[in-house]
C-alpha cells in the first residue's frame, strides 16, 4: 500500500462544549497515544482560560496509529479553534485535512457554531463524518438529534455514528469510519515543496515550532526553506510528528502532518496560512487563502498603579511570543498615565489577552473602550492614521475622515433574516446581497463600518436569532465617514481616556447615553462630580453625581466588628480597580461606559 | 461633659450573654435570632451553663465591670432563670458589685412583677426594644407589641425600680417626616429614659423586608429626608439633655452604656452563647451562630468557637480607629498607636492629616475626633485608613 494510502488527515468540528476535547482524548487513548490511567488530562486544551471560556484558542495536531484489518493507519487529528475572531485559523486547519468529524451533543442538538464550521468544511470539500456525542446521557433523544442532522445537512441515517467521549462508546467505530470514509491525501512527493502552516508556537528551548501539512514535495533536516509571504529563509533543524509528544522523523512528505523546527525566533516569521517552500527549488505559487493577521480593534491598556507599567510591557512581550496577531505600543494618557495601545483581531481576542494579562501575570488593568483606526486627511493635505480617539486632531484642522469598513457574512435561519437586517441597517450597514443555503439558511452580506461591529453587533445578532446567527468578516478598505469625537469632561476637565468617536447622526444621543451611564457607574465621592459630554467644544449633555453624605454602619457592637472590617476590606479591593483621575475615583466600568449607544 | 472611662476601667472586661430566641422573627431583622420551641430553649440554657463552667478558669484574673444579656429576646426566659444565670456568672467570674448589668427586653414579654424580680436580683439596667410609638410603624416592622404595650413596659420598668432605662428606636421608616418623627421623639423623651439608641432602618439582603422592598411594596424616605430625620433626632434629644456620644447612641449625663463603650474603646470582652464574640489582647473569636450547632458542640464537650483571628498591629490600629471614631468625643492618638511599629505610626499621622484637611476628623493635642461630616461618612474614613495603612 502506498505511503499516502495509509494516511488520514481529519479535524473535529463542534460547537463549544459539545465534547470535542473529551472525545479527542478517547481517540488518543484508544490508539495508545496517551495512557488512560494518566487521568482526565485534556490533551488538546493547554490553557485554563481556554477551559473556562470553553474554547480552544490555538490549533494543535496529534498523530494516532490505528490498526484495522491488519493494516496500520496514520491518523492525524488537527484541532480547530472556533469563534468568529479566529475563523481564519479554523479555515487553515480545515485546509490541512481531508475529513471532518462533525460532533453534535445529544443534549443540545445542532447549534450555531456547528453550522458555521460545517459549511466551512463543506466549502473545503472535506468528507464529513457526523457523530452524535454524549450518548451516555440516555435521558436525551438521540433520534431527534439524528433527524435534525439529516434535515439540516442532508446526511443519510446510516451515515450517522453515535459515541460517548465519556465512556468511550462508539470510539472504535468512529476510527473505522475515519479510515473507511475519509480519502487519503494526495500530492506529488517529488513536486516542489508546498506546506501549509496551520499553527505556530513559541517554545522557550526550541524557538518557534511550526505545525504544517505538506501538500506537495517533501522536507528534511538540512533543507533550506522559504516562507513565501515574508520571504524569509530558514534551515530545517528538525521535522517530526506529535504523538502527542514531539517525535522527530527523517522527512515529512506530501500528505503528512507534523512540525518543523528551523531556528525561527519569532512567531511572526511563521504566519498561519503561509506556504513553506524550498529555497533551492521554490514553488511557483503559494497555497491559496493566505491572509495577513490584521489587528482590527484597538484599546488602551493601563495598569491601575503606575509602578506596574514595566511589568505590563514585559507581559505583553511574553504574550506576543505566541500571538502573531497581537500588536502593542507605548502610549500615554493625561488621565491614566503610561500604558499601551494594543491591537487585536477582534473583541474576543482582546478579552482573552486582557484576562491572560490579569491572570497569568497578576496585573490589574484598566482597559479603555475599543476603537478602530481612522484615516484623517488634514486641511494641509497630510494624511494621518489615528487609533486612539484622544489623539483626534482639532476639528478645525480636519478636511475629511475615513473609517475602516468590513464585508460581513451572516449565516442565519430564514426566520431571523428580518431582525438581522434591521440590526445591520441600524449599524449603517449597506446590504450587498443574500444567498440561500441548504436547509432553510440564508447568508446575508453587508458592508459595515468596523466601528459599528466591534461593540456588541455579534451579541445582538445572536440575541435576535436565538444564537443561530454566525458572523464572519473581512476588512474591505476605507470609506468616507461623517464622524465626530465626543469629549467627556469630569469636573470641567476633559478625560482623554474617555473620549470616543461616533457617527454624527448618533452623536447627541450617544453623548447623553454615555453621561447617563457614567453617572450610574462612577461611585459617589466626597464632593459633587459634574459630568459633561462635549462635541466640538459645545456641551451637549450633563449630569451631576451628588456628594456622598452618609456612609456609616448604624450598629457596631462586638460581633459586628470583624464582619464590618472584612466588608470594608472587600470594598477596598474593589477600589483598587479604580483610577484616580484628578480627585475622582473612576472604575473600569466607566471606561467601557463610553460604548453605550443608548 | 459625660463621664470618661478611666484607663483602669478600660482594663476591666465586659461579659456578654446571647439569647438567640424570639417569639416571632421580625421581617427587618438580620441578627442571630430565631423562633424555637421550649425544648431547644432549655437545651440552650444548659449549653450556656456548660460554656460558663468551661471558661471560668480561663478568665480567672479578669475583673468584669459590665454584664449584658442580649438577643434575640432574653426575656423569653423567666426572670428566675435569668437571675439564676446571673448568679452563676457572679460565682464563676469576678464581677464587680457595682457592675452595670443590662438586660434587653421585648416590651410584650415583661410585667412589673417580673421586672421587680430582675431588679432585685442584680439587673440594674434595661434596654427596651420599643422601635416606635406609632402603631402603623410597629405593624410595618412586624413587632409583636403595640404602642400601648411599649408605654406600659416603660412604666413597669420604672415601677420595678430601674433607674437606667434605654429605649431602642428605628427611624426612616416609610412615611416618616421630620415633623412626625419629632412628635414621636417628644413622646419618648417625655417618658424620661436615661438612654436612647436610635438607628436608621436599613434593609438587609436576606430579610423579608428587603424582599418586599425589591418587589416595590413600599418606598423608603429619600436621602434628604433621611438626613433630616437624623438631624431631628439629634436636635430633639440634645435639647432634652441627652448627649450624642456615639453614631447611634444618646445618653443623659453619666448614663452612657459602659458595656458598649468597651467595644468602641478596644476593651476586652467575653461573649457567651450562640454567635457571641469575644476579644482579649490581640485575639478576637466568635462562637458558632446557629443555636443547634452551639448546643451540639457544648453537649459533646467541644468548643463552640467557630472563628478566631489574631490582630496584628496594623489591623488593630485600623480597627481601633474604625470603632473609636464612632465616638463623638473620639479617641486618644495613643490609644490608636499603642503597640504599633514606628513606621505605621508615621503613616497614621499622615493619613489623619489628610483626613483633617478633608474635614472628616479633628486631629490635635493627641486626640482624634470625627467631625459631624466624618461621623456620617465613617466608612469612607475607615476605607481611607485601610488604603494608607494596610
Amino acid at each position: 500500500m502506498g505511503r499516502q494510502e495509509s494516511i488520514r488527515n481529519f479535524c473535529i468540528v463542534a460547537h463549544i462544549d459539545h465534547g470535542k476535547s473529551t472525545l479527542a482524548d478517547r481517540l488518543l487513548e484508544y490508539c495508545g497515544a496517551i495512557d488512560a490511567s494518566a487521568g482526565a488530562e485534556l490533551v488538546l486544551d493547554d490553557m485554563e482560560l481556554e477551559r473556562e471560556k470553553g474554547i480552544t484558542i490555538k490549533a494543535s495536531a496529534v498523530r494516532l496509529d490505528y490498526e484495522l484489518a491488519g493494516r496500520t493507519y496514520e491518523l492525524n487529528l488537527i484541532d480547530t479553534p472556533g469563534h468568529v475572531d479566529f475563523s481564519y485559523e479554523v479555515s487553515r486547519a480545515l485546509k490541512a485535512a481531508e475529513g471532518a468529524v462533525l460532533l453534535v451533543d445529544v443534549s443540545q442538538g445542532v447549534e450555531a457554531q456547528t453550522v458555521a464550521n460545517v459549511y466551512l468544511a463543506i466549502e473545503q470539500g472535506l468528507t464529513i463524518i457526523p457523530v452524535i456525542n454524549k450518548i451516555d446521557l440516555t435521558q436525551f433523544d438521540a433520534e431527534a438529534v439524528a433527524e435534525e442532522m439529516c434535515d439540516v445537512f442532508g446526511f443519510r441515517r446510516d451515515e450517522l455514528l453515535y459515541a460517548s467521549g465519556k465512556t468511550g462508546e462508539g470510539v472504535e467505530k468512529l476510527l473505522q469510519a475515519i479510515v473507511e470514509r475519509v480519502p487519503p491525501p494526495s500530492g506529488d512527493e517529488d513536486a516542489p515543496l508546498r506546506a501549509l502552516i496551520f499553527d505556530a508556537k513559541f517554545d522557550q528551548h526550541r524557538g518557534v515550532v511550526v505545525y504544517l501539512r505538506v501538500m506537495e514535495g517533501a522536507m528534511e533536516p538540512g533543507d533550506r526553506v522559504l516562507m513565501m509571504a515574508t520571504g524569509k529563509e530558514f534551515i530545517v533543524q528538525e521535522v517530526g510528528v506529535l504523538t502527542p509528544a514531539p517525535r522527530p522523523v527523517e522527512r515529512l512528505a506530501a500528505g503528512d502532518v507534523g512540525y518543523l523546527i528551523a531556528g525561527i525566533k519569532n512567531v511572526r516569521d511563521s504566519r498561519v496560512g503561509d506556504t513553506v517552500t524550498s529555497a533551492a527549488r521554490p514553488a511557483a505559487q503559494p497555497l491559496p487563502g493566505y491572509r495577513e493577521p490584521t489587528p482590527m480593534v484597538f484599546c488602551g491598556l493601563y495598569p491601575t498603579s503606575n509602578d506596574q507599567h514595566q511589568a505590563l510591557g514585559d507581559a505583553l512581550e511574553k504574550l506576543a511570543l505566541n500571538d502573531a496577531a497581537l500588536r502593542y505600543e507605548r502610549e500615554t494618557s493625561a488621565a491614566l498615565g503610561f500604558g499601551f495601545r494594543c491591537g487585536f483581531l477582534g473583541l474576543l481576542h482582546m478579552e482573552i489577552v486582557q484576562e491572560r494579562l490579569e491572570r497569568e501575570h497578576g496585573l490589574e488593568l484598566i482597559a479603555t473602550a475599543p476603537s478602530v483606526i481612522y484615516r484623517i486627511t488634514l486641511k494641509d493635505g497630510e494624511v494621518i492614521e489615528v487609533d486612539n480617539p484622544a489623539r483626534f486632531p482639532d476639528p478645525t484642522r480636519i478636511a475629511s475622515i475615513e473609517e475602516p469598513v468590513v464585508e460581513a457574512s451572516i449565516i442565519v435561519p430564514q426566520s431571523y433574516v428580518g431582525p438581522c437586517m434591521e440590526i445591520s441597517a441600524a449599524r449603517r450597514g449597506e446590504f450587498l446581497g443574500m444567498d440561500y443555503l441548504h436547509a432553510d439558511r440564508v447568508t446575508l452580506r453587508y458592508r459595515l463600518p468596523l466601528a459599528e461591529i466591534i461593540v456588541d453587533y455579534f451579541d445582538q445578532l445572536k440575541t435576535v436569532s436565538r444564537g443561530y446567527a454566525t458572523l464572519d468578516y473581512e476588512l474591505a478598505g476605507y470609506q468616507q465617514a461623517d464622524v465626530v469625537k465626543i469629549d467627556i469632561l469630569v469636573n470641567g476637565e476633559p478625560v482623554d481616556a474617555l473620549a470616543v468617536v461616533t457617527h454624527r447622526s448618533a452623536a447627541y444621543h450617544r453623548a447623553r447615553a454615555i453621561v447617563d451611564k457614567l453617572r450610574e457607574v462612577i461611585p459617589r465621592q466626597l464632593f459633587r462630580v459634574r459630568l459633561q459630554a462635549a462635541i466640538h467644544g459645545r456641551i451637549v449633555a450633563a449630569r451631576d453625581i451628588p456628594e456622598l453624605r452618609k456612609d456609616v454602619l448604624e450598629k457596631c457592637y462586638g460581633g459586628d466588628i470583624t464582619r464590618k472590617r472584612k466588608l470594608l476590606e472587600r470594598q477596598r479591593e474593589g477600589k483598587k480597580r479604580m483610577r484616580q483621575v484628578g480627585r475622582v475615583e473612576i472604575p473600569q466600568e466607566a471606561f467601557l461606559a463610553v460604548l453605550r449607544t443608548g | 461633659m459625660s463621664q470618661d472611662t478611666t484607663p483602669s476601667d478600660r482594663r476591666k472586661a465586659g461579659l456578654y450573654v446571647h439569647f438567640p430566641f424570639c417569639l416571632r422573627k421580625c421581617p427587618y431583622c438580620d441578627f442571630n435570632s430565631k423562633v424555637a420551641g421550649p425544648r431547644e430553649r432549655d437545651e440552650y440554657l444548659e449549653a450556656l451553663r456548660r460554656e460558663v463552667a468551661a471558661l471560668g478558669p480561663q478568665w480567672k484574673g479578669v475583673v468584669f465591670d459590665t454584664v449584658y444579656f442580649g438577643g434575640g429576646t432574653p426575656t423569653l426566659y423567666s426572670p428566675k432563670i435569668l437571675a439564676d444565670l446571673l448568679d452563676l456568672l457572679r460565682h464563676t467570674f469576678i464581677i464587680e458589685p457595682a457592675a452595670e448589668v443590662t438586660v434587653e427586653a421585648n416590651p410584650k414579654t415583661v410585667d412589673t412583677t417580673g421586672l421587680r424580680y430582675l431588679f432585685a436580683n442584680g439587673f440594674n439596667r434595661i434596654s427596651l426594644g420599643v422601635q416606635s410609638l406609632d402603631d402603623d410603624d410597629l405593624r410595618f416592622l412586624g413587632r409583636i407589641h403595640n404602642s400601648a404595650d411599649a408605654l406600659a413596659a416603660f412604666h413597669c420598668a420604672r415601677a420595678a425600680g430601674f433607674r437606667n432605662i434605654n429605649v431602642d428606636l428605628l427611624r426612616c421608616l416609610p412615611g416618616h417626616t421630620p415633623e412626625s418623627w419629632r412628635e414621636l421623639l417628644r413622646r419618648v423623651v417625655a417618658l424620661g429614659p436615661e438612654h436612647v439608641s436610635c438607628y436608621a432602618l436599613t434593609l438587609e439582603p436576606g430579610t423579608r423586608l428587603f424582599e418586599l422592598y425589591q418587589r416595590g411594596d413600599f418606598q423608603m424616605p429619600d436621602e434628604q429626608t433621611s438626613l433630616a430625620l437624623l438631624e431631628t433626632t439629634d436636635h430633639v434629644l440634645q435639647s432634652s439633655g441627652f448627649e450624642r456620644y456615639e453614631v447611634s447612641n444618646w445618653a443623659q449625663p453619666g448614663r452612657e452604656c459602659r458595656h458598649n463603650l468597651k467595644y468602641w474603646l478596644g476593651g476586652d470582652y467575653l461573649g457567651l452563647g450562640a454567635g457571641a464574640w469575644s476579644h482579649r489582647d490581640d485575639q478576637r473569636w466568635g462562637n458558632v451562630a446557629d443555636p443547634s450547632a452551639y448546643i451540639a458542640r457544648l453537649f459533646s464537650r467541644s468548643s463552640p468557637v467557630e472563628e478566631c483571628e489574631r490582630l496584628p498591629a496594623e489591623r488593630k490600629m485600623i480597627e481601633r480607629a474604625m470603632v473609636g471614631l464612632r465616638l463623638v468625643r473620639g479617641v486618644e492618638l495613643a490609644h490608636l498607636t499603642a503597640g504599633a511599629p514606628e513606621e505605621a505610626v508615621v503613616r497614621l499621622h499622615r493619613t489623619l492629616d489628610t483626613l483633617a484637611k478633608d474635614g472628616l476628623v479633628w486631629f490635635n493635642n493627641g486626640q482624634v475626633k470625627p467631625t459631624p461630616k466624618g461621623l456620617a461618612l465613617l466608612n469612607q474614613v475607615a476605607l481611607r485608613l485601610m488604603e494608607e495603612l494596610a
